[in-house]
């Protein structure tokens, strides 16, 4: 086959390096911090039949359209969304500009994303020299959190210069992965990462298990009542629209669709490449990762220390709190506790990096792609603005410019990515088309129902978490409803430079458009 | 853990680790694995 539109692009060196990299990519803190904390607040056992439905519904077929999108966009030299909304369009003028914000998004939870990353570098360090071994008060341990953060000064940390440190080692470490490339950098942290993050989530799951009843006065607070609080399903919950779509959402972040790395990635596979089984494995390494690890530490875990009063407090101050400061105290009063400590926040940390370095690449390939950049100057240029912006997030962190970014960037946007990938292969591309692709060296034979899933019902599913999620979220965000005047000011800096970063993308589409980039003349089949 | 509790935990444990050792099962047995490493062949004269 004709190949010259893409003789310059990488390709992946090994099928189960390009399954490992979208794994990782998909494989974050969300796995072990948010799933635990959703199931538990939702119903428990029960949480897990919107769950699988989503997976089936929503998760598999999204999965599969970014796959078969992305290497379908790179054989024809685009592996960004600009470039592959325009080629399944048949090179419409409007269909490269629905690709912004599959740019701004991952790149805009990249700016946060490695602050968050350099906690748990610098948490795994703490827990291994016994920084905060002697805490035990949940609201001391609080205050160690703020302190390192930098939100408040206080007896642990007078300055934020740890953290600071922390991610400046955490964006060096991104970046050289990413200098280093497709296969020389990602793939081979991937193939590194993960084999060690199975290995540690088994250690973990072993010590939680083995635990028994540490308090001689609560016997019944053991692993298997632990189990029980997370899974004893509530089924009344079911009647509760908002469980389903807390189902949903979960199962939407899980897996990284919607961000853009999905198909950055898959556009590095060559022509014969599978993307079906490839796309199921790296879903269900995900799910082992959530489900079956995440599922079993973290809330049996805290069960133990904590009871059923104190579990249900925990999932109720959310992810966060569950990750920096209950999980510490848990390590603190058991044996073992300063290595186990570092085995947790090492995790949290590996899965970190896999999945921030599967957010800068799309900007990287557009850059690549369509401004004919080389790999270097394009890591160069993004690694200075992201520079830049992560330290005006790191020094308004109390202000809000966190959670600002992360509705527009984590929430969102890629809701609407998803949505504008599924329209695009479902019916501007077209069905037939679309399977005849899926299929292309396909290991697996996709059933035929899921057309009908990817036509109608993911679409439908995704409009009703925007809408919902518009009116839930969205009005009181934009009016800046639960924000202290003193802070407003923050809040819309984050809004410009978010609007200046998909400006620069804009003007970028329209250089590589003058360029010819999105002409006709890279047709290759 | 209630009865239904076993059931929900042992289901959805049953699921994925029987989908990700089918996949990977599948992935380790394809006949034609069609990715490969390009050669490393070193071209600069020592």
């Amino acid at each position: 086959m004709p190949d010259l539109a893409r003789q310059n692009r990488e390709n992946w060196g090994s099928r189960l390096g390009v399954i490992l990299a979208v794994s990782g990519s998909a494989v974050g803190l969300g796995n072990f911090l948010r799933f635990p904390v959703q199931a538990a607040s939702n119903g428990g056992g029960a949480f897990m039949i919107p769950y699988f439905l989503a997976f089936l519904f929503m998760g598999i077929p999204l999965a599969w359209v970014e796959w078969t999108i992305g290497r379908y966009g790179g054989m024809r030299g685009h592996g960004s969304a600009p470039g592959i909304f325009h080629v399944l369009s048949g090179r419409k003028r409007w269909a490269k500009y629905l690709g912004v914000t599959a740019l701004l998004g991952p790149i805009s939870i990249f700016f946060y994303y490695c602050y968050i990353e350099g906690w748990t570098l610098a948490f795994s360090f703490y827990s291994l020299m016994g920084k905060y071994s002697h805490i035990t008060d949940p609201q001391q341990m609080g205050a160690f959190l703020s302190g390192f953060q930098g939100v408040e000064s206080n007896s642990f940390f007078s300055v934020i210069w740890p953290a600071y440190f922390s991610f400046l080692i955490v964006f060096v470490i991104n970046f050289y992965f990413i200098y280093r490339g497709v296969t020389k950098g990602i793939e081979k942290l991937n193939k590194i990462a993960l084999p060690i993050m199975l290995v540690i989530g088994l250690i973990l799951l072993v010590r939680i298990m083995t635990l028994g009843a540490p308090s001689p006065d609560h016997p019944e607070q053991n692993f298997f009542n632990g189990l029980g609080f997370l899974w004893n399903p509530d089924f009344n919950a079911l009647k509760d629209a908002s469980v389903w779509l807390a189902a949903a959402g979960q199962m939407f972040f899980t897996l990284s669709v919607g961000m853009g790395s999905i198909m950055a990635y898959a556009s590095y596979l060559r022509a014969q490449d599978d993307v079906a089984l490839s796309s199921l494995t790296a879903n269900s390494t995900n799910e082992f990762f959530e489900v079956i690890l995440a599922g079993s530490i973290v809330i049996p875990a805290t069960f133990i220390f904590f009871g059923a009063m104190g579990t249900q407090e925990v999932a109720q101050g959310g992810s966060f709190n569950l990750g920096f400061v209950t999980m510490p105290l848990i390590f603190n009063q058991m044996g073992g506790g300063n290595f186990i400590g570092f085995l947790w926040f090492f995790l949290l940390f590996m899965a970190g990096v896999t999945s921030s370095v599967s957010l800068i690449q799309p900007m990287v390939t557009f850059l690549e792609d369509e401004l004919r950049w080389d790999r270097h100057k394009s890591v160069l240029v993004i690694g200075a603005a992201g520079f830049i912006v992560t330290n005006f997030i790191i020094f308004t962190l109390a202000r809000g410019s966190l959670d600002e970014m992360d509705f527009w960037a984590g929430t969102l946007f890629p809701v609407l990515n998803a949505l504008f990938g599924i329209i695009m292969f479902a019916w501007v591309f077209g069905l037939k088309k679309g399977f005849r692709e899926l299929d292309t060296g396909a290991d697996l034979k996709v059933p035929r129902f899921f057309g009908f899933i990817m036509k109608y019902i993911t679409p439908t599913a995704l409009l009703a978490i925007l809408i919902t999620w518009g009116i839930q979220q969205g009005i009181p965000v934009l009016t800046l409803e639960n924000v202290a005047p003193e802070n407003r000011l923050t809040v819309w800096i984050t809004r410009f430079i978010l609007l200046g970063v998909g400006a620069i993308i804009i003007g970028g589409i329209i250089v590589a458009r003058q360029r010819g980039r999105f002409g006709r003349k890279e047709e290759i089949r | 853990m209630n009865i239904s509790g076993w059931i929900m935990f042992l289901t959805s444990w049953v699921v994925f680790s029987s989908l990700v050792i089918f996949c990977y099962y599948k992935i380790f047995t394809a006949r034609h694995p069609h990715l490969t490493a390009p050669l490393e062949i070193d071209t600069k004269a020592d």
